[in-house]
């Protein structure tokens, strides 16, 4: 645990505006009444992690050393689940797998699409 | 909620209709950073449908049933001694799914650790928090906490204290770090008071926690319980103060 | 890590894989040999309290070396 990672640990604007929505799952579950301990896109993301290490883009090892680097630090107030799914975002664009604004402007397609159905 | 297929629609919504009325971020964000993964190259949709399936199909059943089958099964547990991932097929645990060849965490070696009256094993990966997944399904919060990884190894005594766990000083506790490609179960000591039990009856005690060598089986009790976790030092033989809350299953 | 330079005794072989220096190349590369090894505590640590607890992990050969 004492080798660093090569994760940039500053803030991304991008993911910075998520947490300032508050809407983790732990505040918003019991609003609606949710039991489910978990939100529903966790088995996703958990998905995800391993399909970037089967393929080699992420090792798992890699991931998780930034992961615990910015758990300590950038996103050490955040409830676990959002945390896991902002730290892997956070790793992809500070080694350059996805880019910010294709990252944002995907997003907004993605919000349209949800809400038009 | 319907769904067809649009171009650019690469990963799909992979989930039941959201069990809150609104969409979050955090959904919008991970199918967001999905599907450019996939256009990128970075996997495929079909690894990530195989591997969402996979997950969503692994949980701690299994390893309580295998637990169960070793207490009533002398054979069967020297089975699952000799080369345990052999042993899982015969509760139907495959290891080597999705891909044939595992999973790029979980591997296809697991051992488990038989505990005895004067031997009790307890399991953590201090490098990143490696975890028995095909048996036990997803590690809980607590175990990929650097407080965990880096108490357990140092303090274990005092760590399985806080989880309500006192070990007599004459039994032997055995710190494993799964810091390789093994993966590791603990098989606890059958506990007394369950002779005639069904295989059912018995893997019903065995909770996720037994098996990572943090919590004992005994009779009645059917669920993994913890304070909530604020030590962040060790702490000397402490008991419990404050009120127990059921931890978040993961 | 906790265990460098310290005297401990095998308790199983595990397994062979690709040595990291022929990883990258995914076939036919040497393989070496992984162990569990076992540690008193007391050794690791020498003011930990207890005479008979114990730590494994698992090294590859090429961390060990045998003791005298």
């Amino acid at each position: 645990m004492s080798v660093r990672s090569d994760v940039d640990p500053g803030r991304i604007a991008l993911l910075e505006a998520l947490l300032k929505e508050g809407k983790t799952w732990d505040v918003l579950a019991p609003r609606y009444g949710v039991t489910n301990p978990n939100p529903p896109w966790k088995t996703s993301l958990i998905a995800m992690c391993d399909c970037l290490a089967v393929r080699g883009a992420l090792p798992t090892l890699d991931r998780r050393r930034a992961e615990d680097e910015l758990a300590e630090s950038v996103y050490s107030d955040v409830p676990a689940p959002e945390r896991q799914l902002l730290a892997l975002v956070h790793i992809m664009l500070s080694r350059s797998l996805v880019a910010e604004d294709n990252l944002a402007s995907r997003m907004r397609a993605v919000r349209s699409r949800l809400e038009a159905v | 909620m319907s769904h067809t297929h649009k171009p650019g629609d690469s990963g799909g919504e992979r989930h039941a209709a959201p069990m809150v009325e609104e969409v979050t971020d955090f959904e919008v964000l991970e199918i967001a950073v999905r599907e450019l993964a996939i256009e990128r190259g970075l996997f495929t949709a079909e690894d990530h449908r195989r591997f969402t399936e996979w997950t969503e199909s692994v949980g701690p059943a299994a390893g309580s049933r295998l637990v169960a089958k070793a207490w009533t099964d002398p054979a069967f547990k020297a089975r699952v001694m000799e080369d345990a991932v052999k042993a899982c097929k015969e509760i139907g645990i495959d290891w080597a799914e999705p891909t044939g060849f595992g999973t790029p965490s979980d591997y296809m070696n697991l051992r488990v650790l038989e505990d005895t009256p004067t031997l009790h094993h307890v399991i953590v990966c201090t490098l990143c928090s490696c975890y028995p997944r095909p048996l036990l399904g997803m590690s809980p919060e607590w175990y990929r906490t650097t407080n965990y990884r880096r108490r357990l190894v140092r303090w274990p005594r005092q760590v399985l204290a806080e989880f309500g766990l006192v070990v007599p000083p004459e039994v032997e506790v055995r710190v494993e770090d799964s810091n390789q490609k093994c993966r590791f179960m603990v098989l606890p000591v059958r506990p007394e008071g369950t002779e005639n039990w069904t295989e059912e009856q018995l893997a019903e005690i065995v909770t996720r926690d037994c098996m990572i060598g943090v919590a004992l089986p005994r009779p009645g009790r059917t669920a993994d319980v913890h304070p909530v976790q604020k030590a962040s030092r060790p702490v000397q033989g402490a008991a419990h103060s404050g009120e127990a809350t059921h931890e978040r299953e993961e | 890590m906790y265990v460098r330079g310290v005297v401990g005794t095998i308790a199983a072989c595990t397994y062979q894989d690709i040595i990291p220096e022929d990883e990258a190349f995914n076939r036919d590369g040497r393989l070496e040999q992984y162990y569990i090894v076992r540690f008193g505590q007391k050794d690791l640590w020498p003011e930990y309290p207890f005479e008979n607890d114990t730590v494994q992990t698992e090294s590859p050969e090429r961390w060990l070396e045998p003791a005298d």
